[in-house]
């Protein structure tokens, strides 16, 4: 519910406030920590006057990149998160395991082996396609399976199987594609498990781009969102054109996933872990959890992230691994704890 | 309401075939082992016996059909003139080799895949002997092998060491002799170089780069890998004093791009890969286009290149010492 009291908005904010500090400590951290050792001093030059140091290039062409990628990437799932539990009505859901991140990764992956494009560019708008290929394909398999029987089990489960079948075959193939080119073999198996490395300060801004324009249409569907939870019949009793915002929140979905995906490739777990942590904290108000994982979201990557590039230095662990070691408990206890929560 | 079918007599069907079929599995396995205790000899002919790296085996004295089943074989057999009776399926990876060496293997017949050797095929090539690399046949996978022809398994140290796999391939086909020569070869021309280029050598820090495990780190080639090997232990060249010296047995190690100035500090000769056909990797284009390599003072003053032989044994450690001297030795 939403708080129209004063100290209720008061705390709102000083929450907010606490979470936006926490978010720039963990930036700052993610540009500071690195196999070269770079001063906050170093940092400033490179971003208020660069003069081609070494430390410059290695602050703006390595450093920044990566961290501005991370927070686009973790804001995108986390919302994109936020949205699909909303119009699917399930808390299962997720882009990683709906295998939405999966239509994304193939589409790239068969966009760079048959079509030989690997400019970021191109990148971007296959992954977009290819994320919109894998929300129809799950969506359209998992209401295919609940009119034919209940026999596979309630709905959330259901779609979180439809999902499972849809990013085990889509995963297959893009393992296929990708032995058909060496080059982009081992390009394509390091991409796909997730990294925020390789990336340049041009592709990072743009990616945050896509991912702002995807957060200010999630956060322009929120009063739709609140009444698409009291159920279809209530809310279009109410004057919601509930086909209108199930479709935007989905369009919603589309952009912010397929920008994550065509950034860094597909991570999993991230639009599970903090909606879910958030609803603990903040309850289910669509607007409170959206405004949550744009903080919430990044604080959760950033960190996997440093972890990531610190546990094995100099060599990296792929971020998706560390996601996956938070994720997967996570959604163990969610399927198995709480089963009256799913429906 | 119909009755569900009565689980008891269905799981007792179960638990019986199971059994049956794991007796006659057994029984198979028994058989198989049985009649072939001793691996399948060619028609007649002496044998001699050749250590291996599971032991030793007893070779035919003049192998007549040699399987390849290792991803260097093939070349290693070029070189001593052997023409083998199968190779691995190098797929669309053929085309990194060079024209000569596509040639060699082609239309051959086939035993599979790097990392996935297709026993039943090999033994459709009724092959005589069969040669791999310890990196690539397991123990399970050479008890396999040597039921159908004897097996020679070479390598055992570091991944580059090719001096001592090649001899040890060239003992088990019997072609000693052209593999001596071979190295004498090698050997003039080496120390021709050395003679010749002492002070381009001596006065310069040198390293050998490639692209790195991905796209965010660079490589450099260590004195365990085959090109490393080359250079640093036989031509003598000494690295930038930046390159770390804990030396991995696969034979490179891989660094982010962010490290290229502390690695790369006091080199002044940067020597890296181009394509079998002199095109440029794309890979290695990708660290050299990256602005933290070209502040580097070896970017800057121009010393890097890139050889497009590949070393896997003499005759073409041979060639990649002409094009060094072609490239790089006669030029600085």
């Amino acid at each position: 519910m939403t708080t129209t009291t004063a100290t209720g908005r008061s705390r709102e904010l000083a929450v907010a406030v606490v979470g936006v500090l926490v978010v720039v400590g963990l930036v700052a951290a993610s540009v500071l920590v690195g196999t070269q050792p770079v001063t906050p001093t170093q940092v400033w030059h490179a971003l208020a006057s660069p003069t081609g140091t070494e430390s410059d290039l290695v602050v703006s062409g390595v450093r920044l990149p990566r961290t501005l990628v991370a927070v686009g990437v973790g804001a995108a799932l986390a919302v994109s998160g936020v949205l699909l539990q909303a119009v699917v009505r399930n808390p299962l859901a997720e882009p990683g395991l709906l295998g939405v991140s999966a239509g994304a990764g193939f589409a790239v992956a068969a966009g760079y082996v048959l079509l030989g494009l690997t400019a970021y560019r191109d990148t971007l708008w296959l992954a977009l396609a290819g994320t919109a290929v894998g929300v129809v394909g799950v969506l359209g398999l998992a209401r295919a399976g609940g009119s034919a029987s209940s026999a596979a089990g309630d709905g959330p489960v259901r779609l979180v199987l439809a999902g499972v079948a849809v990013a085990a075959v889509l995963s297959a193939a893009t393992s296929a594609v990708s032995m058909l080119s060496p080059s982009g073999f081992s390009q394509l198996a390091r991409w796909s498990a997730g990294t925020f490395a390789g990336r340049d300060l041009p592709v990072a801004l743009v990616t945050l781009a896509a991912v702002a324009a995807g957060v200010v249409l999630a956060l322009s569907l929120v009063p739709g969102l609140r009444l698409l939870a009291l159920g279809d019949d209530t809310a279009e009793a109410l004057g919601t054109r509930v086909g209108l915002v199930r479709g935007l929140a989905l369009l919603g979905v589309v952009v912010l996933c397929g920008a994550a995906t065509a950034a860094a490739g597909p991570v999993a777990f991230v639009g599970l872990v903090v909606p879910q942590v958030l609803r603990l904290l903040v309850g289910h108000d669509p607007g409170r959890l959206l405004r949550g994982s744009l903080v919430a979201g990044p604080v959760l990557v950033l960190v996997a992230d440093l972890v990531a590039r610190t546990v094995i230095a100099p060599a990296e662990v792929s971020v998706g691994v560390v996601t996956a070691f938070v994720g997967a408990p996570v959604l163990i206890a969610l399927a198995l704890g709480h089963p009256r929560r799913l429906r | 309401m119909p009755r569900p079918l009565s689980r008891r007599p269905l799981l007792a069907a179960a638990i019986a075939t199971a059994a049956a079929l794991l007796a006659g599995c057994s029984s198979a396995g028994a058989a198989g082992t049985s009649t072939s205790d001793a691996p399948a000899a060619s028609g007649g002919g002496d044998t001699r016996t050749v250590a291996s790296a599971y032991g030793d085996v007893a070779v035919p004295e003049d192998p007549q059909r040699v399987a390849a089943v290792s991803y260097d074989t093939p070349w290693n057999l070029m070189g001593l003139g052997v023409t083998p009776v199968a190779t691995l399926d190098y797929g669309p990876w053929i085309d990194e080799f060079s024209a000569d060496q596509q040639a060699f293997v082609k239309g051959l017949p086939t035993v599979g895949t790097f990392g996935e050797i297709n026993v039943e095929a090999v033994a459709s090539a009724t092959p005589d002997l069969i040669i791999g690399t310890v990196e690539e046949v397991d123990e399970a996978t050479y008890a396999q092998l040597s039921a159908i022809a004897p097996t020679v398994v070479v390598g055992g140290g570091d991944r580059g060491a090719w001096q001592t796999t090649t001899e040890e391939t060239a003992k088990a086909v019997g072609r000693e002799a052209r593999w001596k020569e071979s190295k004498a070869a090698f050997e003039q021309t080496r120390d021709r170089l050395k003679t010749q280029y002492a002070d381009v050598i001596a006065g310069n820090r040198w390293i050998n780069f490639s692209l790195g495990d991905d796209a965010s780190q660079f490589s450099v080639q260590q004195p365990t890998g085959a090109t490393g090997n080359l250079l640093v232990n036989e031509m003598g060249m000494a690295y930038g004093p930046g390159v770390p010296t804990d030396h991995d047995p696969k034979g490179y190690a891989s660094y982010p791009l962010e490290q290229l100035g502390s690695v790369f500090d006091g080199v002044t000769v940067a020597l890296t890969f181009a394509n079998a056909d002199g095109s440029p990797n794309p890979g290695v284009q990708a660290v050299r286009d990256n602005p933290l390599f070209q502040r580097l003072p070896v970017a800057q003053s121009g010393h890097v290149y890139a050889l497009s032989s590949s070393v896997t044994d003499y005759p073409s450690a041979t060639a990649w010492l002409e094009e060094l001297e072609q490239k790089v030795l006669a030029v600085l």
